[in-house]
């Protein structure tokens, strides 16, 4: 068991570096630096552009740039903002915390839903829940965040119900996102385990009700949703990124979204570092939920 | 009605939109690009039924004039110069009804090109990451985390700047489809790796181990079963996903260019909120994709159960 | 010559007079403030302005984005400020200038008594040591290029305690105008950083609200992260009304982020903004449609001083050599391509379809925003196809059967048309110049790409056959576009840094550029300008389209709010706003 996790932890810091160096690789494909923007002023000239480049390092070659912030970054300093002219981590933090807690409470809210639904649907299939889940889904999936949440701002800002810029405008056009995935495969995989052979057999032997889904049904269905869970939170969080900026929750999307656009280089690295580190600390909670329900997963070492 | 029923009739819809798609040129009464510049933004038009004949109002001057069927190589329209909009215009004066058919072709197509590549890549990964291995099902998994971490955004921008200037709008939204498909592997592979861990947990592999070659048929028709019920559920939820892909694609230049026109593009403007409240029927496209996506969803179901 | 001073150079109605010895608590009795004698404001409330992204300094060296200049703007001040609304330079934290030596030499007089935000005297020094921060090649601030002219920098010296010269290594004209938005920072406050090579780093946002100090009409209260940036009023400002009341009016400024510009318009709706500029013309119309902002005031100043302009890559032996560039670039090259192009293009269309009527067609990149350069004898001719085909016809174009356009060789006549992807009104140009030049039996590929990687593509790596463009002019006067009109400039977007001018008309107007950039007499000045228009628009490197006006919006009660044509189109005199009683903000946030 410890090994296992000491396997896995460590499978995760080289995790981060990989996603670290890759994304210096890609922006560096990507054409245009921060200071190309510059180039559109008439009235700047590119020597002083040349110079800016050199104090943030942008001149040095990708290898020496992406050596120097790693040892940095293995002390904690993940570099400065070229736009803010800040330490990342500073900037980032007041950020992320708002960010984590829309995206957690989305997500939170998200899975009772979706499991709530599911567990209906499940219960009597090709009833009126199943049918109107069904149809949820499609309608869900056809707003996804990108779509939902301008429209919903728009409501918003003529009707004066709730307030842009608000927790709860910005839950609402993001808890949509996070159900349609959960709530389909919930919903597969529950009356999957409902139609099984031995819950027809349990039922056979007169187990119904609340023991049969606990006992048998759930347990049956776990192991899909539990995959699900453990990358379903960093998905979130990647759509709460686009719903921040547009219903203007203070958050960490906007500022994301302009560096990438901006190639404000170090931002977007830590960003994306954050992102990896919750996928892969979901993963790893997901594997360990896995471990410990069944215990022939514990393979040979 | 039963779901048996259900998923014959949504694949009957989706097999006529299909054939409406392709016969876009007969069936639209415009072609996409043609702008009429006198008569931007119309909202869409009601027929009447006037003397036997349906009668339409003139886009531009508001006559009265009557619709014609079976001519110049369309299946209906009304003369020139009179222009009629069954669904209203843009804001170039361009038929939304024609867009719509023609943006169909393009888009219809690669969500269902982009969800293939992906569930195939994905299923792939995930058995192997299963059944294979630990040291492969380690490696495959983190290179899928990586694969979602990553902002693949700058990838697709850098490819963009290595390829030539002058695409056919089609190449370059096919190919970054494709791409996208590619890279979209993660999430499938590890729900299939999912799957295939608990095939190995029923039993099923190391009994078909152990009881020969011969029984290998048994593992495989439970291994289908259950797959396909995975396979559908994730398509139909990639299908849609891909469909949208392109509203975000052409915000950074990557989608499909002008004249060219796919329902990604028109779903722009939903996105603008002044469009949004002035005419909203610009938003038409994304309400007829709601059925579409559940004609989708009813026919993965049926795959599924 | 004569001191250029005050009450002659002023608009109408601002008269400013030294001596006013006012404000209780202040030190030193003699403080030269200015004095806008028709001004009746009310002291109090408060602002709230949503801006598109987040300032992302405070550092008026390094903060070269829209956001950050707007919030820098109510900070600092400058010695020379241009008039937002008449486009002439106007006195400042300089009470006065003379020019001698020829257009050499220009000796500043200073307000005397002054004070910076945190109270400490202002002084000749101040103004030496923001020039020396400006000029510093190791800090190579944006700006600097602006204050080396003819190839030197400036020299900046101390007359007196209260006055200073400017030495220039030639004469150049308007110089003054070089001043505006050259922020004049506290030597007491900065030096410290100089020194230790810091400078660069200076006033982040989330600086110390004290240590942040200027002489402009606010300074820095708070700053919440991704939330919001406040001003407070500066006691110590320089100016007062006719009452003789400090200003400015409004006790705070409160700087919010939207996000994007759709999200400042709803915010606006909403009621949550007070003020909301750089609109676009959809959201404009919308804005006047809207039940919930009736009665808003809804302004549109007319076309600013942004040119936009589609543009063919006549840099030979660009794109590596590719052989069907050569080709390519050779018709680019011939007049008659281009201006048959210009004469194919719906400008009246553009303005109508992509910006609702809210923008007017232009033939040279002057707008008619730009009232004292705009030459109303540059032709514009209607569109016409015809005359586009006589044009290509009698260059040896010809048409197949297929209604193509077909070169000399035979060749099909096709390229590829580079734009922005994320300016929608860009993009949709683009569109309809498709449309028009496939009239013409042209095939043209649009193009958009992500913004940077088109700037890299066609500023840097050259690689493109054309490409549509905007280009913003920083001041009203031909010498801040010097980059764009020589030829051997990097913004001389067609066939940029050229050795020696690759055509004759190029030649010509390098030289019409350099004449006037030292001629001292403002009409023989615009004479040779106007020559310079006329060439461009004859031989049409860059085949301008439309100048969009400059739409802005404020609700109901807002006094005084006048948007102009150049930036910051909303805050320029934002010292002068007030809330009309009982309207919109005054009660927000503390009214008195």
């Amino acid at each position: 068991m410890t090994r296992f996790f000491a396997r896995r932890v460590a499978q995760a810091m080289l995790l981060l570096v990989v996603v670290s160096a890759g994304v210096f690789a890609l922006a560096a494909l990507a054409p245009g630096d921060y200071f190309a923007e510059l180039r559109s002023d008439p009235r700047v000239d590119p020597a002083a552009i040349e110079t800016l480049r050199a104090r943030y390092g942008l001149d040095r070659p990708l290898a020496v740039r992406y050596g120097v912030w790693l040892g940095e970054a293995v002390r904690g300093d993940l570099g400065v903002s070229l736009a803010y002219n800040m330490p990342v981590t500073e900037l980032l933090a007041p950020r992320a915390g708002k960010s984590l807690e829309l995206a957690a409470t989305a997500w939170v809210l998200g899975w009772i839903l979706s499991l709530a639904l599911a567990v209906g649907a499940a219960v009597r299939p090709g009833g009126w829940m199943d049918r109107t889940t069904g149809w949820l889904v499609s309608g869900l999936l056809v707003l996804p965040e990108v779509l939902l949440a301008p429209v919903l701002a728009l409501v918003a800002a003529r009707t004066g119900i709730l307030r842009l810029g608000g927790f709860e405008l910005a839950l609402l056009a993001l808890t949509p996102g996070v159900a349609p995935v959960l709530l389909r495969h919930g919903r597969a995989a529950l009356k999957e385990a409902a139609g099984a052979a031995y819950v027809e057999a349990a039922r056979a032997r007169g187990i119904a009700g609340r023991r049969l889904w606990l006992v048998y049904i759930f347990p049956a269905a776990a192991n899909p949703l539990i995959s699900l869970f453990g990358m379903s939170f960093a998905g979130v969080l990647s759509g709460s990124l686009v719903v921040e900026a547009v219903t203007g929750w203070p958050g960490m999307g906007p500022l994301f979204l302009d560096s990438i656009a901006g190639r404000d280089f170090y931002v977007v690295v830590a960003v994306t570092l954050m992102m990896a580190a919750l996928l892969a600390a979901g993963n790893l909670a997901a594997d360990a939920m896995l471990y410990a329900l069944d215990p022939r997963l514990r393979r040979p070492q | 009605m039963t779901r048996g029923g259900g998923w014959k009739w949504a694949a009957g819809v989706l097999a006529g939109l299909y054939a409406a798609v392709l016969g876009a040129g007969y069936l639209a009464p415009y072609d996409a690009a043609e702008q009429h510049r006198e008569a931007p933004l119309v909202a869409p038009q009601a027929v009447h039924f006037e003397g036997g004949r349906l009668v339409v109002a003139d886009a531009i001057s508001g006559r009265k004039v009557a619709v014609r069927w079976f001519s110049g190589g369309h299946l209906f329209g009304v003369e020139a110069p009179a222009v009629y909009f069954p669904l209203g215009s843009d804001a170039f004066g361009r038929d939304q009804f024609s867009r719509m058919l023609y943006g169909g072709r393009i888009s219809l197509m690669a969500a269902v090109l982009g969800a293939l590549v992906s569930l195939g890549v994905g299923l792939a990964a995930g058995l192997l990451s299963a059944l294979g291995p630990v040291w492969l099902d380690a490696l495959l998994m983190r290179a899928g985390e990586v694969c979602l971490a990553l902002p693949w955004l700058y990838l697709l921008l850098g490819v963009r700047a290595f390829l030539p200037l002058a695409l056919e709008p089609d190449t370059v939204f096919v190919l970054f489809v494709l791409l996208a498909g590619m890279l979209g592997w993660a999430r499938p592979a590890r729900l299939f790796r999912g799957l295939g861990l608990s095939l190995k947990q029923s039993g099923y592999v190391e009994a078909a181990r152990g009881f020969g070659a011969s029984r290998w048929y048994v593992a495989r028709r439970h291994m289908l079963g259950e797959l396909k019920g995975v396979l559908g559920t994730q398509g139909a939820l990639l299908v849609p996903q891909f469909l949208l892909a392109e509203v975000t694609l052409s915000m950074f230049g990557l989608g499909i260019n002008e004249p060219g026109v796919s329902w990604g593009t028109m779903l722009d403007v939903v996105r603008e909120p002044a469009m949004l409240a002035m005419h909203p029927w610009m938003a038409l496209p994304a309400m007829l994709l709601a059925p579409v996506i559940f004609c989708f969803q009813l026919c993965a179901d049926a795959m599924a159960g | 010559m004569h001191w250029r001073a005050e009450a002659g150079t002023l608009c109408a109605g601002i008269v400013l007079f030294g001596m006013t010895s006012l404000a209780a608590g202040l030190r030193t009795p003699a403080e030269e403030v200015a004095k806008y004698q028709d001004l009746h404001g009310r002291v109090g409330g408060s602002l709230v302005v949503y801006q598109r992204a987040e300032p992302k300094t405070l550092n008026p060296l390094f903060g070269f984005d829209l956001s950050s200049r707007e919030a820098i703007g109510l900070l600092q001040a400058d010695l020379v400020h241009i008039n937002r609304k008449t486009h002439e330079a106007e006195p400042a934290l300089a009470s006065g200038w003379k020019v001698s030596g020829g257009g050499r030499a220009y000796t500043l007089r200073l307000r005397r008594g002054l004070h910076f935000s945190d109270g400490e005297p202002f002084t000749a020094e101040d103004v030496v040591f923001s020039f020396q921060l400006y000029l510093d090649e190791k800090l190579n601030a944006p700006q600097r290029d602006l204050l080396v002219v003819g190839g030197k920098p400036l020299r900046v010296e101390v007359v007196d305690a209260s006055t200073v010269r400017v030495v220039l290594s030639r004469p150049y004209a308007a110089a003054e105008r070089l001043f505006d938005s050259i922020a004049i920072v506290p030597r007491h406050a900065v030096e410290k950083a100089y020194r230790e090579g810091t400078a660069d780093r200076l006033w982040p946002l989330d600086a110390k609200p004290g240590s942040v100090v200027g002489m402009g009409p606010y300074r820095l209260k708070a700053y919440t992260p991704g939330q919001s940036l406040v001003l407070e009023r500066n006691p110590f400002y320089w100016k007062v009304d006719a009452a003789g009341r400090r200003l400015p009016y409004l006790d705070t400024i409160e700087f919010r982020f939207a996000g994007s510009e759709d999200a400042q318009l709803l915010h606006f709706v909403s009621g949550d903004a007070g003020m909301l500029s750089g609109l676009g013309a959809r959201n404009f119309e919308y804005l006047k449609q809207e039940q919930r902002t009736r009665g808003a005031q809804l302004v549109d100043a007319g076309p600013g001083l942004e040119y936009n302009f589609l543009f063919f890559n006549l840099r030979p032996g660009a794109e590596g050599g590719d052989p069907g560039f050569q080709v390519r670039h050779g018709r680019f090259a011939q007049d008659a391509f281009r201006q048959a192009v210009s004469a194919a293009i719906d400008r009246e269309g553009i303005v109508r379809l992509v910006y609702g009527g809210r923008a007017a067609a232009i033939w040279g990149p002057v707008t008619p925003g730009d009232r004292r350069w705009w030459d109303e004898e540059i032709p514009r001719p209607a569109r016409s196809i015809k005359r586009a085909r006589q044009l290509l016809g009698s260059a040896g174009f010809h048409w197949n059967a297929e209604h193509e356009l077909l070169d000399l060789r035979g060749n099909r006549v096709e390229f590829s048309l580079v734009t922005s992807s994320s300016n929608a009104e860009r993009r949709r140009t683009a569109t309809v110049i498709q449309n028009d030049l496939s009239q013409l039996g042209m095939k043209v590929e649009v193009v958009p790409l992500e913004f940077r990687a088109m700037l890299d593509r066609v500023m840097r790596a050259h690689r493109f056959d054309a490409a549509i463009f905007g280009l913003a002019s920083g001041d009203a006067d031909p010498n801040a576009d010097m980059n764009v009109w020589l030829s051997s400039g990097g913004m001389h977007l067609w066939n940029a840094e050229q050795t020696s001018p690759a055509t004759g008309w190029e030649a010509e107007i390098d030289g019409l550029m350099e004449q006037q950039m030292s001629e001292m007499d403002a009409r023989r000045r615009k004479k040779l300008f106007d020559r310079a228009q006329a060439l461009l628009a004859e031989h049409m490197p860059l085949i301008c389209t439309v100048s969009p006006d400059i739409l802005a919006a404020a609700k109901a009660g807002l006094e005084n709010f006048s948007p102009a044509v150049i930036p910051p189109y909303t805050l320029w005199n934002v010292e002068r706003l007030y809330w009309a009683p009982g309207s919109g903000g005054a009660g927000a946030s503390g009214a008195r």
